[in-house]
């Protein structure tokens, strides 16, 4: 966001192809998440406590709750016609297929949120623990930051797609494995997975668009510097989203929460 | 410090529509509405640079629609101005068959014999000036106007097809008649973008009414709506 703005030396080179360009945000995506979360390599080990597995589930509560908003900044400012579609499709999946059910009758999943809110009662918490949780603020910062740049002038919208390409590569090296492990070490039921099927589902899904719409219009040089920096800053927000309960997890102490009724700035109710 | 300003009294939700719906019959004393037909033009040719005019600048639908969205916080209204979004941005897109208003508006201009490549050309080219400040004022309204007052703007022309959706009907059956004594080839096609929303916007206003019934219901909210109600009228004057 503060960054100096690219020179004419830096412009100098020329764009990658566009296969060379994936080939890079692969690389990226290797490097960046070459060490998993704590929290997750105990979860997908088994080796993590139900306490802080209730725990991870209350505080990613409020990423689930507001990825609509980010989502959304992005589709907003998206004029290209073909990857606004992509987008239309993946903000219905994040606010429930089901909203479409009378298009296709085949789409009957809730929102990731509402998922969100069964698997947590499957591993025994109430709906309204995990809705009235005072997130840590790191997530806080994590999700804002989210909101902000996905919204905002931050990010472009070719920017936006590479931060969600990153995030659906994010959820598939993570979520089977932890759906895995939930299902065999921790007796989740399968009804209660069915978020994270839903959620690798659509990732798979959307992937191929994220990925042409990548390699077809970062055809320059400052549209592939600034989309491969989109693509980074999203791998370090989702592990910045996880921090606060790998704390936990590593030393046992609670971080900062936010203050009961604390808002991120975009969402304010202005009504 | 004292204040003997008095809010004006805050009108039940149905004197809400029926004053806004008096604002709009108001309007309408002065410049009335007038059904989209191909009558006033004289031939083939004014009709294809009109349309290839209406590209300039490209489509705005997703922008506003969007803002609405996002700047809803209540979540069963954001759902179902997702809903809407998909009716706008085609069901194709969630398996279904219909395609998206603005490739519906490409369809009629190709009917009138624009090609895609002087359409692509004119959506990355300038917009007129007066839409400019037209599609800024549009966007900007949904933006930073809380929810009820930015949906329910949709009331003005959405519930303008909604009042006037048989006339619609009518002249689009005429005009249908008109394009086959031109030698247009798909009249379908060419017919369908008004046909659509003809037939959704009846929906879609009635969406509109039930946000501006349940959510403005303060003096704050209800003098918002009212105003940005006259200020789309009187946009949609200008620009016809």
């Amino acid at each position: 966001m503060s960054q100096l703005p690219f020179g004419p030396d830096d412009l100098s080179a020329p764009a990658l192809s566009g296969p060379s360009f994936i080939e890079l945000l692969a690389n990226d995506f290797t490097r960046k998440t070459e060490v998993t979360p704590a929290v997750y390599e105990q979860l997908i080990a088994g080796t993590l406590s139900r306490e802080n597995l209730q725990l991870w589930v209350k505080d990613l509560y409020l990423y689930w709750d507001t990825l609509y908003f980010s989502t959304g900044g992005i589709f907003i400012k998206t004029n290209e016609t073909k990857t606004r579609e992509g987008m239309l499709r993946k903000l219905v999946e994040v606010e429930g297929r089901i909203i479409v059910n009378d298009v296709n009758s085949e789409w009957t999943n809730p929102a990731y949120e509402e998922m969100w809110i069964d698997f947590g009662a499957a591993i025994g918490l109430a709906a309204e623990e995990i809705t009235s949780w005072q997130t840590f603020t790191r997530a806080f910062f994590s999700v804002t930051t989210l909101c902000l740049y996905s919204r905002g002038w931050e990010w472009s919208w070719l920017d936006g797609i590479a931060n969600l390409y990153a995030a659906d590569l994010f959820y598939v090296k993570n979520f089977d494995l932890i759906s895995e492990s939930l299902r065999n070490n921790y007796q989740v039921p399968e009804e209660a997975l069915r978020v994270f099927g839903a959620i690798v589902a659509d990732a798979k899904e959307n992937i191929p668009f994220e990925e042409s719409t990548l390699a077809y219009w970062a055809c320059t040089t400052e549209r592939q510097l600034t989309a491969a920096r989109a693509f980074r800053e999203r791998i370090d927000i989702e592990h910045q989203v996880l921090q606060s309960v790998c704390e936990t997890v590593t030393t046992g102490e609670l971080p900062f929460q936010i203050p009961v009724g604390a808002v991120i700035p975009p969402l304010l109710d202005r009504s | 410090m004292t204040t003997t300003e008095t809010r004006p009294e805050v009108l039940s939700p149905q004197e809400l529509i029926d004053s806004l719906e008096e604002i709009r019959q108001n309007h309408y004393k002065r410049y009335p509405y007038r059904v989209k037909t191909l009558n006033s033009v004289d031939d083939f040719p004014a009709l294809a640079a009109g349309k290839l005019r209406s590209h300039a600048g490209g489509d705005i639908n997703h922008r506003f629609e969007g803002e609405r969205y996002i700047n809803c916080t209540d979540k069963q209204m954001r759902r179902m101005q997702l809903r809407k979004l998909v009716d706008e941005g085609g069901e194709v897109a969630v398996g279904g068959t219909k395609v998206s208003h603005p490739l519906l508006a490409r369809w009629e201009s190709y009917s009138f014999g624009l090609t895609e490549e002087e359409i692509l050309a004119s959506e990355k080219g300038d917009a007129d000036p007066t839409v400019l400040i037209w599609h800024g004022w549009h966007i900007a309204r949904d933006r930073f106007h809380p929810f009820p007052v930015a949906i329910g703007s949709g009331l003005v022309g959405e519930g303008e097809n909604r009042l006037f959706a048989d006339e619609q009907m009518a002249a689009i059956e005429e005009d249908a008649k008109r394009l086959a004594e031109w030698g247009v080839p798909n009249i379908d096609a060419a017919l369908l973008n008004r046909k659509e929303h003809a037939g959704i916007d009846v929906e879609h206003a009635e969406f509109n009414e039930r946000v501006i019934k349940h959510y403005c219901t303060t003096p704050k909210l209800q003098d918002q709506i009212r105003h940005v109600f006259t200020m789309r009228l009187q946009q949609r004057a200008q620009i016809r």
